[in-house]
């Protein structure tokens, strides 16, 4: 690794004006998990590491207009220990909870995560499932944006140089909605996930589909909304058969990588096998 | 690793086939490239800079034309470069071949079969990433292809 | 010393305390890389990134130029320098060639990492592309490139080089049995069967990267801190290699962390010679573990073909097996007469074959050099083997304990390999398994039960151990057997106390260097048990019939009737006289130095019947038809064990055994590409963790026939073999399917569902 200059900052406004100072030789550090192995194998070389972790305000969770906000600098294993989160959404916990490991998790930020913008982790399908915004701040002040949308490529979201990600946004959830988030690892319990899915669902007083969401991790160049299966079942009245037959529709909603957790062909499959999965779970009475 | 693309380009075989003998002019074509200056004898120097977020390498290394055959209208190139801040190097050959689809209106296919292979610690980093990658590049590499040629006869 | 004494059975079922175990869990165990020498540079290589090419030129100038650089060294500087271990035919440093993508090109020594990094980017080194070889049958075919068309200048350190049908074999064996002519054989059967069986590389998965610091002292003697489990071994490679005197060669691997039979292969202390040579400094090298799965030395790939014929009562009458290995670009890794895998004879090791042709090749190809992992090669051996076996019990409409009992060796029978078997186990374990497991019961769909029946031989080998009685009535035994985590000094203390019959913690094990302590074989093969324990019995009981002499003498008492038992010196004339161990031993100890060198070499006993220890594994899976995942509800391993001495560390063995046998079952793999290993981190090339592990049982199948001490056998390398053989056999019983390639990815199984039913994906 090349050496650098560290920079703890005590907040968001610190943190901006070394940006700004030093551009594209700065590096933004939340938990530092990604960042350090990628420094290490020399593939990010900054000559500034601007260190966030004394920033106190970008961490906490708290409510945010009916539902929750968690500032970006909230490690993992808060989130998953929260009350506040279990209390607005159980399944968001147990999503938390399959980050991983416990080491990975107390360091590890949701920020740090969302910015990574890596199409393999936890977080963004279940947090797309619960219509989740991200708050991007900058010198200029702060935009609004959906997680729907903020990622752009493999390790690439709409986040511009001389901004950073202060905190997540969850709306409040209608009553009778219910979520789950599948994680499927073939090979071992702390490997990416194969494939996963992040799925929520209210059926209205006569059994039909008033909201549905599906998002898949592991599927794409970045995580994504299936919004093909999502339309198929608005507004219908489900059945087991309806959810496999909307399940199919994934497949060309995928673009997978062929890698070490399976083909891309595999998991096209796995895509289709697991949103029809946990759709029928949640139909069956599931999720939580 | 092995990547396949074709692409449909609405010019004859010919014209298609005069440009990419024209290694500078497709070599503007590829994603990423920032100069392309001949060495004589068939051969390059370029630099092009690829990017996956916040990864950053410029690959210098020189490309050669290594088989052409006017007739069959096949020709390959061989580049070879590295990128010597991460200390990595890709070695690839690109074989294009063109069939003629139709006379009138002039429509030709351009196939590209690539071989690469990514050496060194660049690899290190997840080459399933880098394959999609290249992919895409290739990928895009055909479409300004096509959209250059048509440019061309538009002129 | 076989039967088991009074003694020995207390001590072996007291509660057990690893000696070294304060020292690991506080962080004060050694490790090479914990090393600190003072000016101290470091090492790294530059490795080819090519698979087969010519160096056409090597420019070092800006490397050199790097401020912290001390030195830039090429095959040019050194020349061109072989090292192996048994085959010397891997240069230190290429010269002229590189023949796999990792092999190293350039050395560099510097003052930093960081500069070292920076000078190895700084190497030009011009190419040519040499046609390459990837596949181990492929480069058997004519007009395949020769890796080692001139192999004349290679050292052999085991006689003549057995002969080989063709230069791009690294060995080559062919092993009969019964009728010579063995088409007559197979005309003659009831039925045969083929069948196709391939496994991939695999990484040991160890945690320490390879290591070494090695510097030369003011009186030229060169000191090594290795990770090498055969230190001896290591010393000698090295004098042979470098020229320098192997007595002026002190090689020290005291603790290693992990092993797993990645450590027996050690490729950095060649090049630090070197570096030290040229700086004059202590040179450090630590590789890092994109480096270790890249060019480490993995577990070969491999492809069998299996061919077995029966008779109408299903017993198998002739077997015929050609295994191909995929040895690497070099055959230095491996430690065994020709380069060979002894596992390629192993498909059909455990059943009594009357007619046999078994072939192993091993292939030069334009890949990482392979040696040797847990069970050499036994992982595929047992898959391939115990695969068909199944296949052929399934298709004889027999069950496959009952196939397995009607064909298995018993005691007087001889192996495919015509090898003899002291008191096999056979019977004992598969019974075993229809008595303790739930073979046979009633099954809920997509649910299976497999079975699988193997060997591993009990270690052979030299070791030599000296006892001492120290002042304050302590007995040292310093030996070299480095620790790579298997408990062997707590062996040494139990076995050596149960013989002098002397409380344990009297025995101060204590680890010496080659330049202290005596040869030793190293630890691996399944050996240390055995033959260090072999050892410590000869020193022990030399050294309590010298103390039990002086006893004598120092305490007046008469010769020839002391006895030391029980802690205590007693005299045996009925009189009743005798003395506390601490007291006497204290007044024999004042007197001067007592001392008894143990010595044991297996290879002196006769081997007409070597020892084993036999096993069985029952595993019971779910496989998810819609995602081919398998789960593993139900494992029984069924082991056959001798005398078990340290009984917390045996069980840790065979558990071990079965958690590193089921991720070579399920998901290890070194992917490779045009030669090129692309899984180059953990992240890629997973090891299973603790959350993974399937309930297990154990059940012992036990008797104290061993030829270790006591009657001991091995345990660190038996069941993790038969556990991808289990699961395998156990998925066929599921749904149906057989898996005939390693790992057993869900996806794989997922594939074969669909071909199964006739669809494509």
């Amino acid at each position: 690794m090349r050496t650098f200059d560290y920079h703890a900052v005590g907040s968001a406004a610190e943190a901006l004006d070394l940006l700004a100072q030093y551009g594209e030789d700065a590096h933004l550090m939340a938990g530092g998990t990604s960042l350090m192995l990628m420094m290490e194998q020399g593939l990010i070389q900054p000559g500034h590491v601007v260190g966030l972790r004394s920033a106190n305000e970008l961490r906490g969770i708290g409510a945010s207009s009916g539902g929750i906000e968690i500032r970006a600098l909230t490690t993992h294993r808060e989130v998953e220990r929260s009350s506040h989160v279990r209390d607005y959404c159980p399944t968001l916990v147990e999503a938390f909870e399959r980050i991983a490991t416990i080491r990975i998790r107390n360091q590890a930020t949701i920020g740090g995560n969302l910015v990574h913008a890596d199409p393999a982790q936890d977080p963004p399908p279940i947090l797309l499932a619960l219509d989740a915004e991200v708050v991007i701040q900058s010198k200029i002040g702060e935009r609004t944006v959906p997680l729907d949308g903020f990622f752009r490529d493999y390790f690439e979201t709409v986040v511009e140089e001389g901004e950073l990600l202060a905190s997540v946004r969850l709306p409040a959830i209608v009553a009778g909605t219910k979520s789950t988030y599948v994680k499927f690892l073939p090979r071992t319990e702390d490997d990416y996930a194969t494939l996963s899915v992040g799925a929520a669902l209210r059926l209205g007083a006569d059994g039909s589909c008033e909201h549905v969401r599906v998002a898949l991790g592991s599927a794409a160049p970045t995580p994504i909304r299936a919004r093909k299966v999502e339309a198929a079942l608005q507004g219908q009245r489900l059945t087991g058969p309806m959810i496999d037959e909307a399940a199919e529709l994934v497949r060309d909603e995928v673009d997978p990588l062929d890698d070490v957790r399976g083909s891309a062909k595999y998991k096209r499959e796995m895509a289709r096998v697991w949103t029809g999965r946990a759709l029928r779970s949640l139909l069956d009475g599931g999720g939580k | 690793m092995k990547l396949e693309h074709k692409a449909t380009i609405a010019a004859p075989i010919g014209q298609v086939w005069a440009f990419l003998m024209d290694v500078p002019a497709v070599a503007k074509c590829a994603p990423g490239v920032e100069s392309v200056e001949p060495l004589g004898d068939d051969k390059y120097r370029g630099t092009i800079k690829v990017s996956v977020g916040p990864i950053r390498l410029a690959f210098q290394g020189d490309v050669s034309i290594v088989e052409r055959d006017e007739v069959a209208h096949t020709a390959s190139m061989r580049a070879d470069a590295a990128d010597k801040r991460a200390g990595g190097a890709v070695k690839a050959v690109l074989t294009m071949s063109l069939s003629e689809v139709s006379t009138d209106p002039p429509v030709t296919e351009l196939r590209m079969e690539t071989d690469a292979q990514i050496m060194g610690r660049v690899g290190e980093f997840g080459q399933p990433i880098i394959r999609k990658k290249a992919d895409q590049m290739v990928g895009e590499f055909g479409q300004n292809l096509s959209k250059a040629i048509a440019a061309g006869i538009a002129k | 010393m076989s039967m088991l004494t009074e003694d020995a059975a207390r001590i072996f079922e007291a509660p057990e305390y690893r000696i070294e175990g304060p020292l690991k869990v506080s962080g004060r165990a050694r490790y090479t890389a914990d090393v600190k020498v003072p000016d101290a540079l470091i090492a790294k290589f530059l490795l080819s990134p090519l698979p087969h090419a010519h160096i056409v030129s090597i420019d070092t100038s800006a490397a050199k130029a790097v401020p912290g650089v001390k030195a830039v060294l090429t095959g040019a500087d050194i020349g061109l320098k072989l090292f192996g271990r048994v085959l010397y035919d891997w240069p230190v440093l290429a010269v002229d060639q590189v023949r796999f993508a990792g092999e190293r090109v350039a050395a560099v020594a510097a003052e930093t990492r960081e500069a070292a990094d920076d000078a190895i980017k700084l190497i030009q080194v011009e190419y040519e592309d040499l046609p390459s070889v990837f596949d181990a049958e492929e480069a058997l075919r004519d007009g395949a490139p020769l890796l080692h068309p001139d192999p004349s200048g290679y050292f052999y350190g085991m006689g003549k080089r057995g002969d080989r049908p063709n230069l791009n074999l690294q060995g080559y064996e062919l092993v009969k049995k019964g009728e010579e002519d063995i088409e007559r054989v197979f005309a003659s059967a009831h039925r045969v069967f083929e069948d196709e069986y391939s496994g991939p590389r695999q990484h040991q998965g160890y945690i320490e990267p390879h290591a070494c610091v090695l510097w030369i002292d003011g009186d030229d003697v060169v000191h090594v801190y290795s990770v090498a489990k055969a230190p001896f071994g290591l010393r000698t490679q090295l004098s042979r290699v470098t020229g320098h005197p192997s007595p002026k060669i002190v090689v020290d691997s005291m603790f290693i962390g992990g092993d797993f039979g990645g450590k027996g292969n050690v490729i950095d202390e060649f090049p630090c010679y070197y570096l030290a040579r040229a700086t004059g400094r202590p040179i450090r090298s630590i590789n890092t573990y994109a480096e270790e799965l890249a060019a480490g030395a993995p577990r070969h790939a491999v492809k069998f073909y299996l061919r077995t014929g029966v008779d109408r009562d299903g017993r198998i009458i002739a077997h015929q097996s050609r295994a191909y290995f995929n040895g690497g670009a070099y055959g230095a890794a491996k430690p065994m007469p020709n380069c060979l895998v002894p596992a390629g004879v192993g498909p059909l090791e455990v059943y009594n074959v009357p007619n046999t042709r078994i072939e192993t090749f091993v292939s030069y190809t334009n890949t990482v050099p392979c040696g040797h992992m847990r069970a050499p090669g036994s992982i595929y051996a047992g898959h391939a083997g115990e695969g068909h076996i199944d296949h052929i019990a399934r298709e004889l409409g027999m069950d496959p304990v009952e196939f397995r009992l009607l064909n298995c060796v018993r005691d007087g029978d001889r192996g495919p390999a015509n090898e003899g078997f002291h008191k096999p186990k056979a019977v004992e374990v598969l019974e075993a398994v229809k008595r303790e497991t739930s073979w046979g019961r009633p099954l809920l769909p997509n649910h299976g039960r497999g079975v699988v029946l193997r060997h591993r031989h009990v270690g052979t080998g030299k070791s030599e151990i000296v006892l001492r009685l120290l002042k304050g009535g302590k007995i040292e035994a310093l030996y070299a057997t480095p620790d790579q985590g298997s408990g062997s000094a707590t062996v040494v203390r139990r076995v050596a106390a149960a013989v002098l019959s002397v409380d344990p913690e009297r025995i101060e094990v204590r680890y010496g260097d080659t330049g202290e302590a005596r040869l030793d074989g190293g630890s691996g093969a399944s050996r240390v048990t055995h033959v260090v324990g072999q050892a410590t019995i000869a020193g022990a009981t030399s050294l309590k019939e010298q103390l039990q002499d002086l006893a004598a003498e120092v305490m007046g008492w008469p010769a020839g009737k002391v006895r030391l038992e029980g802690d205590r010196f007693v005299v045996a004339d009925g009189s009743g006289e005798g003395g506390d161990f601490a007291d006497v031993a204290g007044r024999i100890a004042a007197g001067g130095e007592v001392e008894a060198i143990g010595a044991y070499d297996s290879n002196t006993l006769s081997h007409d019947e070597a020892d084993f220890n036999f096993y069985a594994y029952m595993i019971e899976v779910e496989v998810d038809p819609d995602t081919g995942r398998v789960e593993i509800l139900d494992a029984v391993q069924v082991v056959d064990v001798g005398t078990i001495i340290n009984p917390v560390a045996h069980q840790g063995q065979l558990d071990g055994s079965f958690v590193f046998g089921f991720g070579n079952a399920m998901m290890e793999e070194l992917v490779e590409q045009d030669g090129l290993i692309t899984t180059l981190s953990l992240g890629e090339y997973k090891l299973p963790t603790q959350m993974d592990i399937p309930p297990l049982r154990t059940v012992l199948v036990q008797d104290p026939v061993g030829c270790g001490p006591f009657g001991a056998k091995a345990a660190g390398e038996i069941t993790n073999s038969g556990v991808a053989a289990a699961v395998a056999n156990a998925i066929t019983d599921a749904v149906g399917v057989r898996m005939k390639t390693l790992p057993l990815t869900a996806e794989r199984v997922f594939a074969s569902l669909q071909e199964q039913k006739g669809g494509v994906i």
